[in-house]
């Protein structure tokens, strides 16, 4: 007799288990929030992977191209092209960016945040 | 115990198709980033895909190239007034739609603009010479290009023309690229040729593609996303007044000239056009633009289209479609 009733599923059962899976998602979502996957800041070089480095330790990177130096800047989770030898420097001009990217068509490098957590695909514009 | 083992099943089935991942490969390649973002569970398939899509993007750069004298365009361009020229079924399907959307646009849009975008040189921050401008404007009309599709033919008819597929090509380019990543077996994926976007199929996990809208006044502490919207088998274009511009007095001149007036168009800061086409949303994002909102907004209804659409003032204005699907990030 004993074990029929302890096999039964109450209310009160049902009640704790929608409670702890809705605490199971509110945890994961937030855990995915407060401690997102490593963004980190990709350069490539006329189409090829050059540099691969997290965006959370500072450093300078002077990065061969075809027609020079380009200087990134990685500073507080930022990232720029801080000197280019391009003539144009839209480069430059395109300051600090932390998602995203930056591109120096003369010397064919990009500088690509590739990050896990905001949410957003792609962006138009 | 088995709470534990419910849960991490809701989220198993939750949050992904088994095995499926995204994967990223980025080219650059027509001036701009291209970056894809494919849905599957192989890498060495997403390197297939990426590697033929990448190949092909070049292949329409070299096609389409203004400033290249080798490209089929300028070939084109420099029989204007003399003959007629035989082109690709590429060229010809890219001009036919811009074509369509120049004659719905009433000449909003138009790649016969290819003279006047030569005066205008936004790394030199020259304001170019009026009578200059107006000399140039007499080479504009959509209306002098002469299609023959039976002999793949196109003609300029006046001598000087010069069409410029600048407004057109990359979201000609996205729509291309979705057609040979899935031909190699990438059934999902979102495809961004710079700000021209192509989402197909779903997510890893089951969710829908979220664009953003990149906000056109960035200022330091603001978002960088104005606002997204969440879609699939769509396309995303934007046209804005900060992609390349000066300051001159107190003036803004920027890229998106008006083929009526030769100069930058003044009603709008930005718009963001979806629809099924992406060649058909990089053309009607200009040609918004130019129209500015309440014409826009027309243009945008007669064509099945949505758009949102930032005026002068910075208003916001949208069509009805999506009014209650844009998420606002950063007003």
């Amino acid at each position: 007799m004993s074990i029929s009733t302890a096999n039964k599923t109450t209310l009160f059962d049902i009640i704790v288990i929608s409670i702890i899976t809705m605490l199971c998602i509110y945890g994961f979502s937030y855990a995915e929030k407060k401690f997102p996957a490593g963004s980190e800041v990709q350069i490539y070089v006329n189409n090829k992977l050059a540099y691969s480095f997290p965006i959370t330790i500072n450093r300078n990177i002077y990065v061969k191209g075809p027609i020079g130096d380009t200087i990134v800047e990685i500073n507080s989770g930022l990232v720029r092209v801080s000197d280019s030898p391009c003539s144009n420097k839209i480069c430059i001009q395109h300051g600090w960016i932390r998602r995203g990217s930056v591109v120096c068509l003369p010397n064919r490098v990009l500088v690509l945040i590739q990050s896990g957590s905001s949410g957003i695909d792609a962006v138009s514009g | 115990m088995l709470l534990l083992c419910i849960c991490s099943l809701i989220f198993a089935s939750c949050n992904s198709k088994q095995g499926l991942r995204e994967i990223k490969k980025t080219h650059i390649s027509m001036d701009t980033l291209v970056t894809l973002t494919l849905v599957t569970d192989s890498e060495d398939l997403a390197e297939t895909a990426s590697r033929a899509a990448f190949k092909e993007i070049d292949r329409l750069h070299i096609l389409w190239d203004f400033f290249t004298d080798s490209s089929e365009i300028s070939k084109l361009n420099m029989r204007s007034g003399i003959s007629p020229m035989k082109v690709s079924e590429d060229t010809m399907n890219l001009v036919e739609k811009a074509l369509m959307i120049s004659h719905k646009s009433k000449g909003a849009f138009d790649i016969t603009t290819g003279p006047i975008n030569e005066l205008w040189d936004f790394h030199k921050i020259i304001v170019p010479a009026e009578s200059n401008i107006k000399e140039r404007l007499r080479l504009v009309d959509y209306k002098n290009i002469e299609i023959d599709k039976d002999n793949s033919t196109i003609f300029l008819k006046k001598k000087g023309m010069k069409i410029d597929l600048g407004g057109i090509a990359k979201g000609y380019a996205a729509a291309k690229l979705e057609k040979i990543v899935a031909d190699a077996g990438i059934k999902s994926g979102i495809i961004a040729v710079g700000g021209d976007i192509r989402a197909f199929g779903m997510r890893s996990n089951n969710m829908l593609w979220k664009v953003g809208i990149k906000n056109p006044r960035l200022q330091d502490n603001a978002s960088e996303i104005m606002a997204a919207v969440s879609l699939t088998d769509r396309s995303v274009s934007t046209s804005g007044d900060y992609e390349r511009f000066f300051i001159s007095g107190s003036k803004r001149y920027h890229h998106l000239l008006d083929p009526k007036t030769g100069y930058p168009a003044d009603k709008t800061i930005c718009a963001t056009v979806i629809n099924d086409d992406s060649a058909v949303t990089d053309a009607l994002a200009t040609a918004v633009f130019i129209l500015g909102p309440e014409k826009g907004i027309e243009l945008l209804n007669s064509l099945s289209s949505e758009g949102i659409i930032m005026d002068s003032t910075g208003k916001i204005h949208i069509t009805e479609g999506i009014k209650n699907k844009v998420e606002y990030i950063y007003r």
